[in-house]
């Protein structure tokens, strides 16, 4: 009796699956994201896109690592239109796989934010910045500037993200050693710097670390500081005083794509001046239009001309990445 | 007409072929297209082992290695210690509260490890709620991080590997065998340890052997709670997907090197339990063994200090889905907010991770239980190479086997990329060897005359299977079965690479709500996770609680 | 019409020749027994007429079928085995009508093979009965019903007494005997119990490291071993060199215990041989005695109680043997 029941269970299964599985077929108008944004960033952005254009968004929603090893594992037949939110080496590096297309805001954002064949296009500016939990460092006491960040003091105190796994994380090792003299000299003083460090797997718990009180201090990126700091936790952005650089992020069209039109739509909206201010609003991003008015809106961003920049060969940096990362393992084993 | 092939070997050859063509196809073929990088040079030409000398050279991945190797060890042991004695108490002691106990004990499975893995550093990290307490009450608890801290979290998550198996066995345990040992003489407590637990040490092993691989297979955990000790799934996982450098001769070393590892834990394994028959005849549920007052108020003391103990992130979860989050931020007021988020804009992934979970685990159980079956009867050559095959989808990464897969079916004459059956497929592959290993766990105690009794009565080795063999496995099966859903249902590391369009699953949204900081609606749905997965888990065990008391 | 030939049978597992070249007839019912000590080889012969074990050489037949190509499943042969291999998952009537479901016998007709088939093994009423609620006599019963049913052409034993106390093995294998020769079945029985085999056998074929060793009544096999194995196996003997009885011939013999008897009272043609009593050994109707001849070989005789003699151990007596019941072994 208890047998028969049991078939019966599993017949009844074994149906719901097939009717799930059935169920697929569909004939909106749509484009399928491959977005390395985070998900209120893509909540928002697809939802507004897709009540203006009638065009529904698939979203493939992951780290940038996960996406380019998705991209290029699918040359032969691509299932993805679009790239979102992933860092400019990695545009540049897997540029091959993009169709060219000049978006309509093209002019409104500065050429050094753009490939010169429009095969992808900037979008945001992330600052290379400390953050400071203001509970555990009273907000006078913290660091002004990298160098700062030597002092024995702030020992196991410093949460960052392993180079290997984050393409910022890499761009601040490489540009402090290019700030601390380069060569030899630089790396012996990054070497003393990863002594003070907790080198974590992945971005967001350098910025959750530092919110939840885990660690004093982050190197992190500019828009966690007013995420964290706008809904409540005591946490402080700190613009190095000795000079820092942005990390782009774009966004490309997929060459091949099953909805190529579609995504040429995207790419126009995503760069729109109105959507870049409905995106800082909500996420404080930095936009790579220069024509927006950071006083006037939330977040309480400095204008990029009033930050200390510093310049970053990104080429150099890019094409000597293999070596360059084992360089940071070996540091990062002797620093422990 | 006449084949070759003796008659008594047409059943385990026909399972055997079928299985090797469904795990050639879905498990070796993906691998080899992810991995033949690490045997050719930098050109991708030449066959070399120089990508291998380089790696072990390097005294990072060194580390890494040893750091996985003492912490699996480790967490193995602790697992086993802990759970064979809750195995037996459930199994044969008084305890008030069983089926409840046993249900509970499926779930510290059902959590991503990355949603326990917060949920921890929330109560135990530097600034955790618990370490504050602690701090302020004059205890010196530092942190969870660490090595400490993961086997602690192994041990509480990973103990139903060993629990679930284990009490099935315990239960089919021959009485017979303990009153011979205590007719010579022996007292009760020295014929458990000389008699029963030798007859239910093939359980034990293969669910300390599921710990084992998992440990090393695992990165969730070490992810967040390793800080920046190198681990080498957590390693591996970098040099596949990571950002900056993605290596794939490098990470390909490590994968087959994880590979060769369990091929080596497997083949000890079959080795030592391939030494000792331990087929006994159980004619009934052995009975509860008589023990005084204060040995049953230690022994439920016990059972439900453990169960409820792994079950602390879980509380933790629940209760955080229902405060108010603000953004990433934490605000400790009672809100409904995150749930109604969650099914205003998820409902989707919840019944896609639902339909997911239960075809994968019936896929699972009708590939797994035929293989468990032949791998433990038949000791030739090809049962062994079966039961490898079988197993090693568990020392496979998930991200690993994902990218195999997209790499292997986007084009050529099988493509499944795009589609909801890629996922059920890889959920399959994955999941075999907890089918696989429990049934075999359960075989070993069918005395092999049972079958050769229904087979010289007229049915075929194949009725014979389905008539007999099946319902004895019964339990063995529903065990397998549960753990199986319940790891398909927190599945992300190949969900993540594999999953496209409207196939998103709850643990795709639980991790990018965790990644931008919306931990509010991750605890939500992991909330509605844990809900949803304790019906089918009540009704199993309601199942099989009927099926043994009939 | 369903008599067995084995012929020319081996099975080799790697260097070890657990069957050897074995050739026997079992004729249309009779019942014939495997005997020998363990790893003789004689279960392996067993499961290969069953189909469980594979041939390396020869051929088996039954009926004049040849059979060992074919499937187990298909070779209509009962079978018991020594641990009962009762299904815990069916009731005792589920057992017993397991192999007439497989057979597809219609509903009414299994109800009525399944009651007569208990009665026989006397278990009427058993039927709803779960196998955990049956001793393990009972069980065997079940299982020689469960056999039995299908009507095989040929019955399987495989030590099935062997689990079961001394007295119940005794009444059961009185019950097995008579149970197959009411049937007229043909029935091969595995044992390594020599009286077991002795009361139940037509005849009996004595196994030795995967030889036969003789093939015969029970009785010829005891009376004549052909072999020091056989006549050691079978009962207790006085294996000697025949000069050590005064005899010429270079030749071993065997002598019964119960050939000997005291001078006194033994026929005057009996050979006398004189010696001393080493021990001895009262079993209430029998009285074992070891008594040491004058060149120091031991012989071992059995007595029936005689209260008219007196005799104790480091008495010299004069024994006499019955030299008819002197056997020449190889």
């Amino acid at each position: 009796m208890t047998m028969s029941r049991l078939r019966w269970v599993l017949t009844l299964a074994s149906l719901v699956c097939a009717f799930g599985i059935a169920g697929t077929a569909q004939a909106q108008k749509k484009v399928v994201v491959y977005s390395a944004n985070d998900s209120t960033l893509n909540d928002l952005v697809f939802a507004a896109f897709a009540k203006e254009t009638g065009i529904t968004v698939e979203p493939v929603a992951a780290g940038s690592g996960v996406l380019v090893r998705r991209l290029q594992s699918e040359k032969a037949r691509p299932q993805g239109d679009i790239i979102w939110g992933v860092a400019r080496s990695l545009l540049e590096t897997n540029k091959s796989f993009f169709e060219a297309y000049a978006s309509k805001n093209k002019d409104a954002t500065p050429a050094e934010y753009r490939e010169p064949g429009d095969l992808w296009i900037g979008n945001n500016l992330h600052l290379l910045v400390l953050l400071q939990n203001t509970k555990l460092v009273p907000e006078t006491e913290g660091p002004k500037s990298w160098a700062d960040l030597l002092d024995p003091k702030w020992k196991g105190k410093i949460a960052f993200t392993d180079p290997a796994n984050s393409g910022s994380a890499y761009q601040t090792v490489t540009m402090l050693v290019d700030m601390w003299g380069g060569g030899e000299a630089g790396w012996k003083k990054v070497g003393q710097l990863f002594k003070n460090m907790k080198v974590l797997n992945r971005s967001s718990l350098v910025f959750q670390g530092v919110g939840n009180g885990e660690y004093p201090l982050g190197i992190s990126l500019e828009y966690a500081g007013p995420l964290w700091a706008s809904n409540g936790a005591p946490v402080k952005v700190i613009y190095p005083a000795d000079g820092t650089t942005a990390s782009m992020e774009g966004v490309g069209i997929i060459k091949g794509g099953p909805n190529t039109d579609n995504a040429k739509v995207f790419v126009d909206y995503i760069n729109r001046k109105d959507t870049r201010e409905m995106i800082l609003k909500a996420t404080f991003r930095r936009p790579t239009r220069s024509d927006l008015d950071l006083s006037k809106l939330p977040g309480g961003l400095p204008p990029l001309s009033s930050v200390k920049l510093v310049p970053y060969d990104e080429q150099k940096w890019t094409d000597a990445r293999a070596k360059t990362m084992e360089q940071i393992k070996d540091v990062l084993q002797e620093s422990r | 007409m006449s084949l070759a092939i003796p008659y008594r070997q047409r059943l385990p050859l026909g399972i055997a072929a079928l299985a090797f063509a469904f795990l050639g196809l879905f498990l070796l073929l993906p691998l080899f297209q992810v991995f033949s990088a690490s045997f050719l040079d930098s050109e991708g030409t030449a066959l070399t082992f120089a990508n291998y000398t380089k790696m072990l050279g390097r005294p990072f991945y060194r580390t890494a290695i040893v750091n996985t190797l003492e912490i699996g060890a480790a967490a193995t042991i602790i697992t086993t210690v802990l759970a064979v004695p809750l195995a037996f108490a459930l199994a044969r002691l008084p305890i008030p509260g069983k089926s409840a106990i046993l249900a509970m004990a499926s779930l510290p499975l059902i959590l991503p490890s990355f949603v326990s893995a917060y949920a921890l550093v929330l109560l135990l990290g530097r600034s955790g709620i618990v370490t504050q307490w602690l701090q302020a009450h004059g205890v010196a608890f530092t942190s969870i991080y660490g090595a400490g801290g993961i086997v602690t979290v192994y041990a509480l998550t990973l103990y139903p590997y060993v629990l679930l198996p284990t009490v099935a066995a315990f239960k089919a345990v021959d009485v017979s065998m303990e009153e011979a040992a205590q007719n010579l003489g022996s007292s009760p407590a020295r014929t458990v340890w000389t008699v029963t637990l030798p007859i239910v040490m093939p359980a034990i092993l293969a669910g300390g052997l599921l710990v084992l691989i998992e440990t090393l297979e695992n990165f969730g955990v070490p992810f967040v709670l390793a800080e920046d000790m190198p681990i080498f799934a957590v390693e591996a996982f970098k040099l596949f997907i990571g950002e900056t450098a993605p290596n794939p001769s490098s990470a390909g070393v490590l994968g087959v090197l994880l590979i060769l590892t369990t091929a080596a834990v497997l083949l000890v394994q079959r080795r030592f339990l391939g030494a000792r028959r331990f087929a006994t005849n159980a004619r009934q549920a052995p009975p509860q063994l008589k023990i005084g007052r204060g040995l049953q108020a230690l022994a439920t003391f016990y059972c439900w200090a453990v169960v409820i103990l792994a079950l602390v992130p879980f509380f933790s979860i629940v209760v955080l889905s229902f405060l108010e989050f603000r953004g990433p931020v934490l605000h400790p007021h009672f809100s409904l907010e995150n749930f109604s988020v969650l099914f205003g804009r998820h409902v989707r992934p919840l019944l896609n991770t639902l339909i997911f979970a239960t075809a994968a685990s019936l896929f699972v159980t009708i590939i797994g239980v035929p293989v468990g079956y032949v791998v433990t009867r038949y000791r030739s050559g090809v049962a062994s190479l079966l039961d490898v095959v079988a197993t090693l989808p568990f020392a496979v990464a998930g991200t690993v086997l994902a990218i195999g897969f997209i790499v292997s079916f986007n084009s050529g004459p099988l493509i499944l990329t795009g589609g909801p059956l890629i996922l059920v497929l890889a959920y399959t592959v994955r999941k075999v060897p907890f089918a696989v290993r429990s049934a075999s766990a359960i075989v070993h105690q069918i005395d092999a005359s049972l079958e050769e009794a229904s087979i010289s009565l007229g049915r075929s080795p194949l009725q014979t299977f389905l008539r007999i063999v099946v319902p004895l496995m019964l339990g063995g099966i529903l065990s397998g079965l549960v753990l199986s859903w319940v790891t398909v249902a927190s599945e992300l590391s190949a969900t993540v690479v594999l999953y496209s369009g409207p196939w998103s699953t709850l643990t795709v949204v639980m991790f990018q709500a965790l990644e931008s900081g919306g931990a509010g609606i991750a605890t939500a749905a992991a909330s509605f996770l844990i809900v949803v997965s304790l019906l089918p888990i009540v009704f199993l065990y309601r199942l099989v609680r009927r099926y043994e008391l009939s | 019409m369903s008599g067995i030939v084995i012929a020319g049978v081996s099975r080799i597992f790697g260097t070890v020749r657990a069957v050897d070249n074995i050739t026997l007839t079992v004729a249309q019912g009779e019942f014939f027994t495997l005997l020998g000590p363990s790893g003789c080889g004689k279960t392996t012969l067993l499961r290969m007429i069953a189909g469980f074990s594979d041939l390396d050489g020869g051929e088996i037949s039954i009926g004049g079928q040849r059979i060992d190509k074919l499937a187990a499943h298909r070779r209509d042969i009962g079978m018991v085995f020594q641990n009962y291999a009762v299904f815990p998952n069916l009731s005792v009537a589920g057992n017993v009508a397991y192999g007439l479901k497989a057979r597809r016998v219609p509903p009414p007709e299994i109800a009525a093979r399944v009651e007569e088939a208990l009665s026989l093994v006397q278990l009427s009423g058993f039927g709803d009965r779960q196998p955990h609620q049956l001793s393990g006599g009972q069980l065997q019963r079940v299982a020689i019903a469960r056999a039995l049913v299908i009507r095989p052409q040929v019955l399987l034993f495989d030590e099935p007494l062997s689990n079961l106390d001394a007295r119940l093995r005794v009444s059961m294998r009185g019950e097995i005997r008579a149970l197959q020769k009411s049937l007229g079945i043909t029935a091969i029985y595995v044992t390594h119990d020599q009286e077991e085999a002795m009361s139940v056998s037509d005849r009996i074929a004595m196994m030795n490291a995967g030889r036969l060793e003789q093939v015969g009544a029970p009785v010829e096999i005891y009376r004549k071993p052909a072999t020091r194995f056989a006549a050691e196996f079978m009962g207790t003997t006085n294996l000697v060199e025949a000069r050590m009885l005064g005899l010429a011939a270079p030749v071993s013999v065997s002598l019964r215990p119960e050939a000997l008897r005291f001078a006194e009272e033994a026929p005057a043609d009996w050979p006398r041989l004189s010696c001393v009593v080493e021990s001895l050994e009262m079993l209430g109707p029998i009285t074992r005695l070891d008594a040491r001849l004058a060149n120091g070989t031991t012989v071992r005789m059995a007595t029936l109680d005689t209260p008219s003699l007196s005799v104790q151990a480091g008495q010299a007596v004069t024994l006499a043997y019955d030299p008819a019941r002197l056997t020449v072994v190889a």
